[in-house]
């Protein structure tokens, strides 16, 4: 191998759902070769669901991913429905999308949180990342289990919920078991607004001119004072330092 | 004995399946940083890139085997492994991909696949128990959160976990259901169905549909005719026993002896 060529194997891709392998090889800085192995075994459900009961079909596609079972529930009680003629009421339809916002919650925070942002990071997963920021970790998994009470409440149970059918519901929850929720989903309105204003917009740059490193610019909003100004300074440059980076110093435009 | 404690090292693995069951351990919101700090979680790939080298005190398998290199890695998983758990229906009977078992799987693929030269995978799917020896088995499409804490528990503490082996009729009882199938009128799989979900569907007015598979000794000729009574017709019984534990012994015999 020259020494112009870099290869970039990654044998099992961690934090993903289901089961891949990338390998990317570049020679001189041109990408030469891209090769992504998807080894998840098939499992042919569209074959399985032959000679099945339309009634079946939801949750027999809900196995296709135990981390959103509400979307094939969804989509094949709806095939089914259309098929049939068959339009929800109303009251239904908030109901189904209710639980599916239960699944966007918890899936949407399982991927934010737990799969991705040890990534960006530099932690090896969620549990790792909780040894230094255990706030943010126990904030992800109270948000986490507010989408997955929607789905027990309503559907059962957080994996493969149980009430889903083609026509509506087994059984509608009680106003009290929904009212319940409500104290959870207004910390929650929260706690998500918060979370977002304590992001950055991060843009990367390749190498331009004679320079041999990236460049990486986060910029957000913040008030600041002496102490964040030094937690801040501390934070980018002990992320540049575990990237074998630097931290060049920071610009700030000041509003009144 | 020594002074030092190291913590036990727990690693999940996958093999064919949707992922729920393993999911249903990060699903312990209130529970897993507890669970981290009493074991390493040593091999996790769906939580973690750390990898620790085994052997593993623990190993939880999840998934079952429908591929030529499942077939070696499970025995290699197996040797690295003082005690291994399956954990869920695909892993403990076969799971809905099990259904290839009562059919053939090379007319399925081009069905599926636009390109069938990429696809390899055996003619059935199995359970690990039929490749290995397992050490215990936790039932269920998906597993109970409440058995999986349980069972670590237990392991950390060095006792069997209490798993029950009655049928889902007694978890009706004990939460106070009127009975779906004698009452309700409703096809329900919960007299020769394994308890564990805390008779979850007849709780929300539908029969089970026997996620958990059959319970010890299962009377199925009883609930056969009970299900006739109620109009189902032999078909209908084997449909209803062939989803998610299929290839179980008790309810692949019941089917294949109704088809």
């Amino acid at each position: 191998m020259s020494e112009a060529t870099r290869e970039i194997r990654t044998d099992y891709l961690a934090r993903v759902e289901g089961e891949g392998a990338m390998l990317v090889r570049i020679r001189d800085g041109a990408l030469e070769e891209v090769q992504f192995r998807i080894f998840e075994p098939p499992r042919f459900f569209e074959a399985l669901l032959r000679g099945r009961r339309f009634s079946e079909a939801p949750d027999i596609t809900a196995r296709i991913c135990g981390i959103c079972p509400i979307a094939y529930m969804a989509s094949s009680a709806q095939a089914m429905e259309r098929a049939c003629g068959v339009e929800l009421p109303e009251q239904l339809r908030l109901l189904r999308r209710l639980v599916y916002c239960g699944e966007w919650i918890e899936s949407h925070v399982l991927h934010v949180a737990m799969l991705h942002a040890p990534d960006f990071l530099g932690y090896d997963g969620a549990i790792e990342l909780a040894r230094d920021r255990r706030d943010l970790v126990e904030l992800a998994l109270r948000l986490k289990k507010l989408g997955n009470e929607l789905m027990r409440v309503i559907g059962g149970r957080e994996v493969h919920p149980v009430n889903f059918r083609v026509g509506g519901f087994y059984r509608v929850p009680a106003e009290a078991e929904l009212r319940a929720l409500v104290p959870e989903l207004e910390w929650a309105r929260e706690a998500a607004r918060e979370l977002e204003e304590a992001g950055y917009d991060v843009t990367v740059a390749p190498p331009s001119g004679d320079a041999s490193h990236w460049s990486v610019r986060a910029e957000g909003s913040r008030v600041v004072d002496e102490t964040t100004i030094v937690a801040f300074r501390a934070w980018f440059e002990r992320l540049a330092a575990d990237h074998a980076g630097e931290y060049d110093g920071w610009e700030a435009a000041r509003t009144p | 004995m020594s002074a030092v404690s190291v913590k036990p090292k727990l690693a999940v693995w996958k093999f064919s399946s949707c992922d729920g069951c393993q999911l249903t351990l990060l699903d312990c919101e209130d529970e897993l940083l507890a669970i981290a700090e009493g074991v390493d979680i040593a091999y996790f790939p769906e939580a973690t890139s750390a990898e620790v080298e085994g052997p593993y005190d623990v190993s939880l398998v999840e998934g079952s085997v429908t591929t030529a290199h499942d077939v070696d890695r499970i025995h290699e998983i197996r040797e690295r492994s003082a005690l291994l758990v399956t954990i869920g229906a695909c892993a403990t009977s076969g799971g809905i991909q099990a259904l290839r078992n009562f059919a053939d799987v090379r007319e399925w693929i081009p069905l599926v696949y636009a390109s069938p030269e990429f696809v390899s995978t055996l003619e059935t799917s199995t359970p690990i128990a039929d490749h290995v020896a397992v050490d215990l088995e936790l039932r269920g499409c998906p597993i109970s959160k409440a058995q999986l804490v349980e069972t670590i528990s237990a392991l950390l503490a060095g006792r069997r976990p209490r798993l029950p082996t009655t049928s889902v009729c007694i978890e009706c009882k004990a939460r106070g259901t009127p009975c779906v199938l004698v009452a309700g009128g409703a096809w329900c799989l919960g007299p020769v169905t394994q308890a564990g979900c805390g008779a979850l569907c007849p709780a929300y007015g539908r029969g089970c549909y026997g996620c958990f598979g059959p319970m010890e000794s299962p009377n199925m000729d009883a609930l056969a005719r009970r299900w006739h009574e109620l109009g189902a017709s032999d078909a209908d019984l084997v449909r209803a026993l062939r989803t998610f534990n299929a290839n179980a012994p008790a309810f692949r015999e019941a089917s294949l002896d109704r088809e």
